[in-house]
């Protein structure tokens, strides 16, 4: 006999039990009502954002700030990461240089890159192109000399040329490591896009209606802009492991 | 030498076609390459800052930036904000390891446990920290007690993950054998579990370390009137790039010393374990 | 599909080989004095205690490693580079994994030049002489041990190679798989008859399948004594005077110095 499989509820009892304490304490004084909003405000502001726009607006700022910021940081990381795989001389020269810069966080260089390049929507693109660059530089470099010792023999013994055991046996080896790179560029990347809103001057983006909604005292706001960033960060990871669940669909993944 | 071995140091065949790997005998570099690095760095913005191209006080010699960093230190300021920096980063990291602690031992420890906590715990994975700094504003203000909260939360998380991963993946054979020789539960616990979740535990103790660092300094930035951070966002605002330089290069170095600390710490206490 | 018949001419000549390696920068000898001749279609089997450097010797043969003293001739000439008259399978069947079993197959043909046609038609040929038609859009993740060994035997065969080593190949399989495929082994062979140089530390399937059999001697690696096994295919696993060769194999290697 089948027996049916209920999804395990028991995961949601805190969240609940948490939500539900929230509400009591915030329909008990008004002390700190700013802080502990009702439910129903966040719901009301959350359909009022949305109706006037500044909701979608600020998200899909942020949004599009994070996928240049991805793309260029990305496509700049797997080509500097190839380089650098490729050529000693290139590894040699540029590959200290990296591992110094790597330990200062990029938060770090925040105040820096203020200081030369403005505190404008081009500083924030570019906070968002190094967060990507980082993670996939590394990963690409590492995928294409983790090349298997057993898998070039191969290529040897079938009189591989150059160009055949790198399309054929050091890239689809490599994507793996591209791909984990590439995962944690999205992650950083979101990050990133809302955190420089938080750092440099006011523009559109929903780390800024953020901001403003800290400075108003409207926490629900501040919550719906929280939810929202999780949310976010939650589904880009999922389609970009789905993605990579599907190029990579050779994987053993023991 | 075994065979197996000694095929690895084959001399190269006598008409060697082209290598097609990525040139992997020299994957390794040279380990002095890794010391030189920050010297290379400091020569070549040395060079950069003289070559006239940019403005001195835009690209700032590495000298002068020394020069602040000797200055500040003398007159006191900045070993008052590295000292407000790093106490904030202990306290808000043992209170988050504390707890990360107990929260992954007990997720670990019991299915049930797991099952009630760990959807919650996922959940406020994605919420990244620096993002929830408006948020902890509005609820604990422009203190003391938001940096650090901040910090504890960047600490629990990881190391909430070490400790369920080391509890998790404890081999079942240890805990049979400590019920076989019937050890009490104190004895158990300090001979048999610690030793075993040790690793894992280390690793997210010093993830949580480095990711607590860059959240601390990164809170400062905003929300302080001492601190390093708090010291980089006045150089910013006055238009003096040699303290943010000293900021940005000391932020670097402490966090790596943090890391390669906690790294001879953990080999100190894992000393003699099988890989 | 005409592999070269079989005949008694000789194939395979090795004479006088020795090789060294350089460890701490002082010379190992790996091999030493090594003499064997091959007839064309014959089945050599290899047996020797880890370390007598059977492995080593095939290597060379497949021309993957080089820098030896002696002479390997196939068909009368010197080899001293990897080429696609000798297949070589390796005890890891080594297939890529990103491949399916039939690119597995039809990348052995990358450097061959034939019509596409005739390469499509090959790769199927094979893919079904080893037993795998219907795994042919499969990855290696999906195979079995036994299954990807056989991708990789059809791999090693679609070149259609003068000579066909075999390293250990059934080494990391299970008793059972193990059986199945020797007598898979033994129907290939037999309906191509190629020559074939198998290593292999079983010493009753050395004797099931060769012809002869190589007792190799370790530190430095030699050849002790050729067993001759003149019984017809295909054999009997049975059969006593099969068995009589394998104790008398089995006691020689045993009774050698350490």
């Amino acid at each position: 006999m089948r027996t049916l499989r209920l999804p395990d509820l028991r995961g949601l009892v805190l969240p609940l039990a948490a939500l539900i304490a929230w509400d009591v304490v915030a329909h008990q004084g008004t002390a700190h009502a700013y802080v502990f909003v009702p439910l129903e405000q966040v719901a009301a502001s959350a359909w009022e954002s949305l109706q006037s726009g500044d909701l979608l607006n600020g998200w899909l700022a942020s949004l599009v700030r994070t996928a240049t910021g991805f793309v260029i940081g990305a496509a700049l990381g797997i080509t500097l990461g190839a380089v650098m795989a490729t050529w000693r001389v290139a590894d040699m020269l540029i590959n200290p240089v990296y591992q110094a810069l790597r330990q200062v966080p990029l938060l770090g260089f925040i105040p820096l890159i203020s200081l030369w390049f403005g505190n404008e929507e081009p500083s924030k693109l570019l906070v968002v192109s190094l967060a990507a660059f980082y993670p996939t530089v590394l990963n690409t470099y590492e995928g294409l000399r983790g090349a298997q010792d057993r898998h070039i023999e191969v290529g040897r013994l079938f009189l591989a040329t150059r160009w055949q055991a790198f399309r054929h046996i050091i890239l689809p080896g490599a994507l793996p490591a591209v791909f984990t790179g590439l995962m944690q560029a999205t992650a950083f990347a979101w990050l990133s896009s809302i955190g420089s809103e938080l750092f440099f001057d006011p523009g559109p983006g929903l780390g800024n209606l953020m901001l403003n909604g800290q400075a108003a005292f409207r926490m629900d706001v501040v919550l719906l802009c929280v939810i929202l960033i999780g949310v976010t960060g939650y589904l880009s990871n999922t389609a970009i492991t789905l993605i990579a669940g599907r190029v990579l669909r050779w994987r053993n993944v023991r | 030498m075994s065979l197996q071995a000694a095929r690895l140091f084959a001399p190269k065949p006598a008409a060697a076609p082209a290598s097609i790997g990525m040139g992997r005998a020299a994957r390794d570099l040279p380990p002095w390459l890794a010391v030189l690095s920050p010297l290379i760095l400091i020569g070549a913005w040395s060079a950069l800052s003289y070559s006239g191209l940019f403005p001195r006080d835009i690209v700032v010699p590495p000298e002068v930036i020394w020069q602040t960093f000797i200055a500040k230190w003398a007159n006191g300021e900045l070993p008052q904000h590295l000292g407000n920096s790093l106490l904030r980063l202990t306290v808000g990291y043992a209170i988050g390891a504390i707890a990360g602690i107990a929260l992954g031992t007990l997720m670990g420890a019991s299915k049930q446990a797991e099952a009630y906590l760990m959807p919650s715990f996922l959940i406020l994975r994605q919420l990244p920290t620096i993002a929830l700094i408006p948020a902890f504003i509005l609820l604990f203000g422009v203190g003391e007690t938001v940096k650090i909260v901040l910090v504890a939360k960047a600490t629990a998380l990881p190391v909430a993950l070490g400790a369920f991963q080391g509890v998790r993946n404890i081999p079942g054979g240890y805990l049979d054998v400590a019920r076989v020789f019937r050890v009490g539960p104190v004895t158990r616990f300090f001979r048999v579990i610690l030793p075993a979740i040790l690793p894992a535990l280390f690793q997210g103790l010093r993830t949580a370390l480095s990711h607590s660092w860059v959240v601390l300094v990164a809170a400062e930035l905003l929300i302080a009137d001492n601190g390093l951070g708090q010291m980089m966002e006045w150089g910013r605002q006055s238009f003096r790039l040699d303290i943010v330089l000293l900021g940005v290069v000391l932020t670097g170095v402490i966090g790596f010393a943090l890391d390669k600390g906690f790294r001879l710490l953990e080999r100190a206490f894992t000393a003699g374990r099988a890989a | 599909m005409a592999f070269e018949p079989a005949g008694t001419t000789t194939k395979l000549a090795i004479t006088g080989l020795a090789k060294n390696y350089i460890i701490d920068r002082k010379p190992l000898r790996v091999l030493e004095n090594i003499n064997l001749e091959v007839a064309d279609g014959e089945f050599i089997s290899v047996v020797g205690r880890s370390g007598c450097g059977k492995s080593t010797l095939l290597r060379l043969i497949s021309g993957l490693e080089n820098g030896y003293s002696g002479e390997i001739r196939l068909d009368g000439e010197i080899i001293h580079a990897p080429s696609l008259d000798r297949g070589l399978v390796f005890q890891d069947p080594s297939l890529l994994p990103w491949m399916t079993v039939r690119e597995n197959v039809a990348f052995a043909l990358s450097n061959v030049r034939i019509a596409k046609a005739e390469k499509t038609e090959r790769v199927a040929e094979l893919i079904d002489l080893v037993g795998l038609k219907g795994f042919e859009t499969a990855f290696p993740k999906e195979l079995s041990g036994g299954m990807a060994q056989r991708a990789a035997i059809a791999r090693a065969l679609v070149t259609q190679p003068k000579v066909l080593l075999l390293d250990e190949p059934l080494g990391a399989l299970d008793a059972l798989t193990r059986v199945r495929l020797q007598n898979e082994l033994q129907r290939i062979w037999l309906k191509h008859k190629m020559t074939v140089i198998m290593v292999t530390h079983d010493v009753e399937e050395a004797v099931y399948l060769g012809d002869r059999v190589v007792i190799m001697d370790p530190n430095p690696g030699r050849i002790r004594r050729v067993v001759d096994v003149p019984h017809p295919h295909p054999r009997d696993r049975t059969s006593p005077a099969l068995h009589t060769i394998r104790d008398q194999v089995l006691a020689d290697l045993t009774l050698g110095k350490i």
